[in-house]
């Protein structure tokens, strides 16, 4: 495979966390046998004059790696700087979804003042093509902004983002929907940039990791100039030492916890270039250190501190835990915490008190409950894997992007007039056909079906015979002929049925893509405006629209500023008139929204709600999955979809009571803990509806005919 | 009864923390009338579901519920007929009991609903009467001249000077 990295700056002796995983992946890559073509500029650094040439242009080669520099352009500095200081002094609370945080102008200037280089965007227009995909790295500088739209097509962006201002403008918003795909390092990165651009952006994502090579530890006890760590009980930071890192809150922390511990031996030791030095109530500024103190620093730690919210990934934390040291990470990084949370490899604290209490379980712990969080830590830097790991998960995401394997030719056949199961069939068909199947719908028993196609009948029990490959039996019965073939369940509930007539089926779920929303833009951001948003996602007759105006008036008893959202497409039959004269009746004509059927405005709805409320008639597995798509946490009322998808993840509550589903409703909305675990748990959820794992179950079933399946759930459910 | 297979919830927890948010009562004085109002109409259309459930099932059965099997009688329609007159004779008593108890808990939401209304009528009137006052106080404010232009014409023909006063009136020099 011929491949392209573009990014600004490209050196081994770069240590900028971007510049590291250009130049490492690059050379895994070559080790893979791909041609590996470098397209850089000849600027030095980030740290040097951007419109400075330091390196001479034109091809070389490093290690395998044919390397392309191009000259930089001149840039209005002051132009850049302005709009850049906008960026970075805005306070978090201006960053929302889906609006955008500059102005016309300013974005202007950031884009063509930023790092650019002519030469190389010409070389992508004429010989972009000759590439079979274009790696960009990071997301934010020229060569990735403006290189993009080049070559669109086969263009994978390795965005390296965090929850910042510049990931909130719109030429980045962009380059997000342009791209052919998105590679992220780690899960939370991808959760963060989820978060941001919304979930149809993992319909083209993948994670690919980055790794970390390990410290090794000195083989005799070494001293940092005078200190001597051996000897010393004490957190380490790592990195650099500025504002942006957090190390200001990191400072006043330990300060806060030796107020209150004046007795402890528990020192802060600060390792990392530096612009002024922190001393004094037992910290300790050792300012940059040498790769073997390093690994002495970090082999004898108690714990290492990563207080920066501003990371897509931390190479310390892996560093740390190759060293069996635990971590400590800020609750605000989704990287960083994320990466804890599923390791069970340290601490997680988001405010100051937070942060003194960690310090406290630093000091207190026994050194056994410290080693153990260590080894958890240990277990997944070891799992992260190394680079030629993550080049071939690189390689792998791009080749299913760009050509996935070419599957068999498939024909749906679905009984005519059921719009259940031609539903069903239509989101299995193209979920086979996004995983290179050639799948096609067509009615039992018609002329249509192509010839030399393998077939899915969907069946119930009076159906008329169909000779088929697969069954899925949409109830309890199956038809005489699919006796003996390989069987599928649409839901647990049926596949139960199906085992007591002594049939054995696999559930194969509806799939539920998140690409229906991908490039997708809110109609407006009328409902982001801090008020509790309830969105209703059940489909409603006359009594269940009462019944939902009832549990929101309830809840107005708990909250003041909130708002309900109901979509005007769950209103059956007198639905809509009951919703409009009872919110006329109760005066909730500021409160109760009817949301209109366009694709954007229900897109603006997910986006601003805050909880999904369902106490209508039963969900379709649809209503129940999308919204885990968008994160958000679900209370309903019990049937037999919501046994299989909310209850997983989700609360769901036997009987109607307006008032205590309001109260249930009030805790999730406001608690962080109870929302992080049902999004956590939705995820998990969600995964098993993600149409590449429904398709795999069936084109592995088709690979291998004719063989006895167990009741197992596709997902592993 | 709530419940969840998310392992990261303890729904026993949740379960309590509903009571607890329940006992915090939102129509406690001091809170805001119209959701107070609101709370009063929902609480009031639950009694009235209720009640249209029990009248529903308060008159006497005159076919055999589907899922209930009794062996032999399930089986002849003849037995279940005469099972549901000997029922319906033995409990005439109760559905008249049933039925009058009804009719005096529709009563009761009846009178309960008039008083909401009347309460509403008195507070407007009350509404209006505050806002006489406040205009004729605010005349009552205002030199002669002004008054003749800004205040209402029933408050500008009793207009009188000036009084100022300790609560509402223009600071004393």
């Amino acid at each position: 495979m011929k491949l392209a990295i573009v990014t600004p700056w490209y050196g081994r002796e770069l240590i900028g966390g971007a510049e590291r995983l250009a130049w490492e992946l690059a050379h895994a890559l070559v080790r893979t046998g791909s041609n590996v073509n470098v397209l850089t500029t000849c600027c030095r650094s980030f740290l040097d004059d951007w419109a400075s040439n330091y390196h001479r242009s034109g091809v070389t080669t490093d290690g395998g790696v044919v390397l392309r520099r191009f000259p930089v352009d001149t840039r209005d500095r002051v132009a850049f700087n302005r709009a850049n200081t906008v960026l970075t002094t805005m306070p978090r609370i201006s960053l929302r979804s889906d609006h955008n945080v500059l102005d016309a102008v300013q974005t202007r200037a950031f884009v063509a003042e930023n790092i650019n280089s002519r030469a190389l965007l010409a070389h992508l227009r004429e010989a972009g093509s000759t590439y079979d995909a274009v790696i960009f790295v990071p997301y934010l500088y020229g060569p990735t902004l403006s290189g993009v739209p080049l070559v669109a097509d086969r263009a994978f962006l390795i965005p390296c983002v965090h929850d910042e201002a510049y990931a909130y403008i719109e030429p980045v918003r962009a380059v997000i929907d342009a791209v052919r795909g998105v590679l992220f390092n780690s899960v939370g990165e991808e959760e963060t940039a989820t978060a941001i651009y919304g979930p149809g952006l993992l319909a083209k994502s993948r994670v690919i990791g980055h790794a970390v090579e390990p410290v090794p530890p000195p083989a005799t006890p070494q001293s940092v100039g005078s200190f001597a760590p051996h000897r010393s009980r004490y957190v380490l930071y790592l990195g650099r030492q500025d504002s942006s890192k957090n190390i200001d809150f990191l400072i006043e922390a330990f300060r806060t916890f030796r107020e209150r511990r004046v007795a402890t031996s528990l020192q802060l030791v600060l390792a990392g270039p530096r612009s002024a030095a922190h001393t004094g109530d037992g910290i300790l500024d050792l300012g940059a250190v040498s790769e073997s103190a390093k690994a002495a620093l970090l082999t004898y730690a108690r714990a290492l501190a990563q207080p920066s919210v501003h990371e897509s990934f931390s190479r310390a934390i892996y560093e740390s835990w190759y060293a069996r040291r635990p971590v400590m990470v800020h609750g605000e990084c989704r990287a960083t915490s994320r990466a804890v949370e599923d390791a069970g490899g340290g601490w997680i604290g988001t405010t100051l008190e937070d942060w003194v209490r960690m310090f406290a379980s630093v000091d207190e712990s026994a050194d056994e409950a410290i080693d153990a969080l260590g080894e958890h830590g240990w277990a997944a830097a070891l799992d992260n894997g190394a680079w030629d790991v993550v080049a071939r998960r690189t390689l792998d995401a791009i080749a299913t992007r760009i050509a996935p394997p070419a599957g068999p030719r498939i024909e749906n056949l679905v009984p005519l007039g059921d719009a259940g199961i031609a539903r069903y069939a239509q989101s299995l068909t193209e979920a086979l056909n996004a995983s290179g199947a050639d799948a096609a719908l067509s009615i039992a028993g018609s002329a249509h079906a192509r010839p030399n196609a393998r077939t899915i009948a969907h069946v119930i029990g009076t159906s008329a015979p169909v000779p088929a490959d697969i069954y899925v039996a949409h109830d309890g019965e199956l038809p005489a002929p699919a006796q003996g073939r390989p069987v599928f369940a649409p839901s647990h509930g049926i596949a139960a049925q199906l085992e007591e007539a002594g049939i054995v089926a696999r559930v194969l779920p509806q799939a539920v893509s998140p690409a229906q929303w991908e490039g997708m833009r809110p109609a407006h951001e009328r409902w982001v405006d801090g008020k509790d948003v309830l969105l209703s996602i059940a489909p409603l007759g006359a009594d269940e629209a009462r019944r939902l105006l009832d549990t929101f008036v309830a809840y107005l008893g708990f909250v003041r500023d909130a708002r309900l959202l109901v979509f005007s497409a769950d209103c059956e039959g007198d639905a809509y008139e009951t919703l409009l004269h009872e919110r006329a009746e109760l005066d909730l004509h500021n409160e109760v929204v009817v949301v209109g059927d366009a694709q954007a405005e229900r897109y603006a709805a997910y986006r601003a709600a805050t909880v999904a409320l369902a106490v209508g008639r039963p969900l379709s597995v649809e209503s129940a999955v999308t919204p885990l798509w968008f994160d958000l946490p679900i209370v309903a009322l019990g049937d037999v979809t919501v046994m299989e998808t909310v209850e997983a993840c989700g609360v769901v509550a036997d009987t109607f009571d307006a008032r205590r589903i309001a109260a249930l409703v009030r805790i999730v909305a406001s608690d962080a803990r109870i929302r992080s675990a049902m999004i956590g748990e939705g995820r998990r959820v969600r995964a098993r509806y993600t149409p590449s794992m429904v398709a795999t179950a069936v084109l592995e079933q088709l690979a291998e005919p004719r063989t006895t399946t167990e009741t197992a759930d596709v997902g592993g459910g | 009864m709530i419940r969840s297979r998310n392992p990261r919830i303890d729904v026993d927890e949740l379960e309590r923390r509903i009571d607890a948010e329940l006992a915090r009562d939102p129509d406690a004085p001091g809170g805001d009338e119209r959701l107070a109002r609101l709370a009063a109409t929902v609480h009031a259309r639950a009694i009235e579901s209720q009640l249209n459930f029990a009248e529903q099932r308060s008159t006497p059965r005159a076919t055999w519920p589907v899922d209930l099997r009794v062996p032999f009688i399930s089986s002849s329609e003849r037995l279940k007929k005469a099972l549901l007159s000997i029922m319906s004779l033995a409990f005439r008593d109760q559905y008249e009991a049933n039925n009058a108890l009804i009719r005096s808990q529709r009563e009761m939401l009846a009178l309960v609903q008039t008083l909401l209304e009347r309460i509403d009528t008195l507070e407007a009137r009350l509404e209006t009467e505050r806002a006489t006052t406040r205009a004729q106080r605010i005349a009552q404010r205002m030199p002669p001249t002004a008054v003749a232009t800004t205040a209402p014409t029933a408050v500008a023909t009793t207009a009188s000077p000036v009084i100022p006063s300790a609560v509402e009136g223009p600071p004393q020099s």
